[in-house]
């Protein structure tokens, strides 16, 4: 375990704790909250945690991390030895159960190559599902002409099995996964609670923010809307490369400050100023509504509407076999309920099977027109779909048509190695995870944040 | 006057701004650290008055920088009068009156002083208020953050100018764009809430006194009401509920009437979709019954929330 001594280690371990909860903590920021301890009186608990607050925290959306951090870390030593018994046990816990797996799931005597989450998943079980691929392994192990060799194959079917529940878990079996999958830093008292305070997210003022969108209620779609119209505003405000003539200083439009004092004899009496002209983009969203997409509907049929609210030139489309113009649903001004109640009355698209290369060829044929040098094409999908390699060729075509692709996929990076289409198309696109608002928050940023 | 925690919280108790201990903390270090206050919140709850209550404290002036979008060095730091050296340059060719030297029109008499600059020449250690930096683009940010760290310009024909006095620098955000890290980590963060229930009481009845304590808290638990129940798209502020307020005492209400509600909801809710939303969700009538049974439940007496 590591010293905790001095007023210093312990700044610097609670710093690596926010740090690996995702929050920014730079040098110079740990020497501010350092030096802020000595201005205040240490003895307030409320004012020692504002010191480190104000300085540490520069974004209300990590109060939440750093709230839960401070309130694990900054205890009396009896709470802190109870936290790490009680780390220990779960630690050892967690061990067994991986033993566990290791032990029951065996092809031939031989423990199967499982991924410690898959094996985590496992002792998740119910006995009796636990009991069912026992069985099916040891029925396996002993078929006829069933050689060593065969382990693969069973393999491959008990890791289906393992996903299939994995996806069944209930949201807090689910986050304590996460937590597993977490780089653990190897000190216990960083590990334990950033651990602790990982799986307590969601609780905070801005917990939609980080909420999988597929586990968002009815009664929380305003509220996901609302936040999106608020995102997607700074899509309005992208700054181009190219000058307008303008009355604000900016830089000196030579030519017309020319023209304008030739009445002065020539003399620079009167200057005339371009300034970077704001760039209202182009976009095509397509939205992927077929089945396996459904349970994200409540994400990103707001998403849609929250776009085409605020973008001026926006066209959307819903897809699964095929494409449906979407773009009259959600014209300015129109209601949300009311606009996804048409549109879920009316389309044919909403729950059928994925073919993205169909619905891009439509695109290509009846919407080529849309297609253009400064388009920006966003496919919102979890890139699960008959036919990749024709859709990948789709892609290929469009992408020498636009200015960009960028594919915002619903499924976690963690899930993309399981799906063979995803690198075809990460060829002719910028494919980023977004299954929550935060990633959509991120996305904006990274794509939208800069001057073109 | 010194600068401790007591001196600060009786100086914003002074000045009426309600401010509990957290925020003081923070802003108490802001001012020793000699950092800038990077302010953020929805638009509304207070930021700018906070540099303007420090002024008051600090009996100082306030320097203020009203960012846009297209702000730029010119508008921020300095010009020098281009015309009027054009106007020199001219006058002494046709009155031949020799040779003039550069530095004759490079001087402080044709330089256009800015905000920026201004903080930095200030006698008396000033208060300069950024406000609404998200307003402006990446480039100007990254300038700005840089003069923040150092407090010190160059002007090429005048040399460096090195601050007598580092100013005390807010910095207001409404969270339109996201800041860059750079400017985040040179300063010391503030997030102001809407506040509570309690403590909106207690801005009602400092700010407007003839407002009654019934009036107060009917006003305070409608505000909440909305902000907590309606996902509006733009929440009352508190100016706003101070804005209502004035108008409900200049239609002489003194508790919460729906005809008078229904003629002021314009200073409350401020887009189609919410007065939409509003009406179809809660109502007018709805809004008053839930206030006053919210208000008849606080306790008598003026509030005495700290935060």
């Amino acid at each position: 375990m590591m010293p905790m001594n001095s007023l210093t280690d312990n700044m610097a371990t609670f710093a690596q704790i926010l740090r690996q909860l995702g929050v920014r903590v730079s040098s110079a920021e740990m020497v501010d909250a350092i030096r802020s301890l000595g201005l205040i009186n240490m003895t307030d608990r409320q004012q020692f945690k504002m010191a480190l607050k104000s300085t540490l925290i520069k974004s209300a959306d990590d109060f939440e991390a750093f709230d839960d951090a401070f309130r694990m870390f900054f205890v009396p030593p009896e709470a802190k030895e109870q936290g790490q018994a009680a780390w220990e046990e779960r630690k050892q816990e967690n061990e067994c159960r991986n033993q566990q797996a290791e032990t029951e799931l065996q092809f031939q005597g031989k423990p199967l190559e499982l991924s410690e989450e898959l094996k985590n998943v496992y002792s998740r079980l119910s006995e009796q599902d636990r009991q069912r691929l026992q069985e099916f392994l040891e029925k396996t192990s002993k078929g006829n002409n069933v050689k060593e060799s065969f382990q693969p194959v069973a393999e491959n079917i008990i890791k289906s099995a393992l996903s299939y529940w994995q996806r069944q878990l209930s949201p807090e079996d689910l986050a304590q996964l996460a937590n597993a999958r977490r780089q653990l830093t190897g000190m216990d008292e960083i590990d334990r609670i950033t651990e602790a305070a990982a799986g307590l997210g969601g609780n905070g003022r801005h917990s939609l923010l980080y909420k999988n969108m597929q586990e968002i209620t009815e009664d929380e779609i305003p509220q996901v809307t609302v936040l999106i119209k608020r995102l997607a505003q700074r899509l309005n405000t992208h700054i181009s490369r190219r000058y307008r003539t303008t009355g604000k200083h900016k830089t000196v439009d030579l030519r017309q400050s020319i023209r304008r004092n030739m009445r002065y004899g020539g003399m620079m009496l009167s200057l005339k100023h371009k300034t970077k002209k704001i760039h209202k983009p182009k976009m095509v969203v397509l939205c992927d509504v077929s089945a396996s997409m459904a349970k994200y509907v409540r994400f990103t049929l707001p998403l849609l509407f929250g776009m085409s609210k605020v973008v001026k030139h926006i066209e959307s489309f819903i897809f699964a076999d095929d494409l449906e113009e979407a773009t009259n649903y959600f014209q300015r001004g129109q209601d949300f309920n009311k606009a996804t109640n048409e549109l879920l009355s009316e389309t044919v698209q909403m729950g059928q099977g994925t073919n993205i290369a169909i619905a891009l060829n439509s695109l290509r044929k009846k919407y080529h027109h849309l297609l253009t040098p400064s388009t920006m094409l966003i496919i919102v999908s979890d890139a699960k779909t008959l036919s990749p390699l024709e859709a990948g060729a789709q892609l290929a075509d469009i992408e020498h048509k636009v200015k960009k692709i960028l594919w915002l996929n619903t499924q976690s990076v963690e899930r993309w190695e399981e799906n063979s289409a995803i690198p075809i198309f990460q060829r002719y696109c910028d494919m980023v995870e977004c299954y929550s608002l935060v990633h959509l928050l991120r996305i904006l940023k990274k794509n939208f944040a800069t001057p073109a | 006057m010194d600068i401790t925690l007591q001196n600060l919280a009786q100086g914003f108790e002074t000045e009426g701004y309600i401010g509990e201990q957290d925020l003081l903390t923070t802003i108490y270090l802001a001012l020793t650290l000699e950092k800038p206050l990077l302010i953020e919140g929805a638009p509304g709850v207070g930021k700018t008055e906070i540099a303007k209550v420090l002024s008051h404290i600090f009996q100082t002036e306030l320097i203020r920088l009203q960012c846009y979008e297209g702000l730029d060095e010119n508008k921020a730091l300095y010009e020098w009068n281009y015309q009027r050296q054009l106007i020199k340059i001219q006058m002494s060719k046709e009155l031949a009156c020799g040779e003039i030297s550069e530095q004759d029109i490079f001087s402080s008499e044709y330089l256009h002083e800015r905000p920026l600059l201004k903080a930095i020449r200030a006698e008396k250690r000033a208060v300069l208020l950024i406000d609404e930096i998200d307003k402006t683009d990446e480039e100007f940010e990254a300038f700005l953050f840089e003069i923040l760290s150092d407090f010190q310009i160059s002007i090429p024909e005048l040399g460096t100018i090195i601050a007598r006095q580092i100013p005390v620098v807010i910095l207001t955000s409404n969270h339109e764009r996201e800041l860059s890290d750079g400017l985040r980590r040179r300063c010391v963060y503030l997030y102001i809430d809407y506040p509570t229930i309690e403590k909106e009481i207690q801005i009602i009845q400092t700010k407007i006194p003839e407002a009654g304590e019934r009036l107060a808290k009917q006003i305070a638990s409608a505000v909440n009401h909305l902000r907590q129940s309606l996902a509006l798209q733009k929440k009352p502020s508190i100016a706003e509920t101070l804005d209502w307020t004035r108008a409900l005492i200049a239609l002489h209400a003194d508790c919460l009437e729906p005809d008078m509600v229904r003629q002021t909801l314009g200073l409350l809710l401020k887009h189609r979709d919410d007065l939409l939303m509003f009406q179809k969700e809660l109502g007018v009538d709805r809004l008053c019954s839930l206030a006053k049974d919210a208000a008849s439940a606080l306790p008598n007496g003026k509030c005495n929330h700290g935060g």
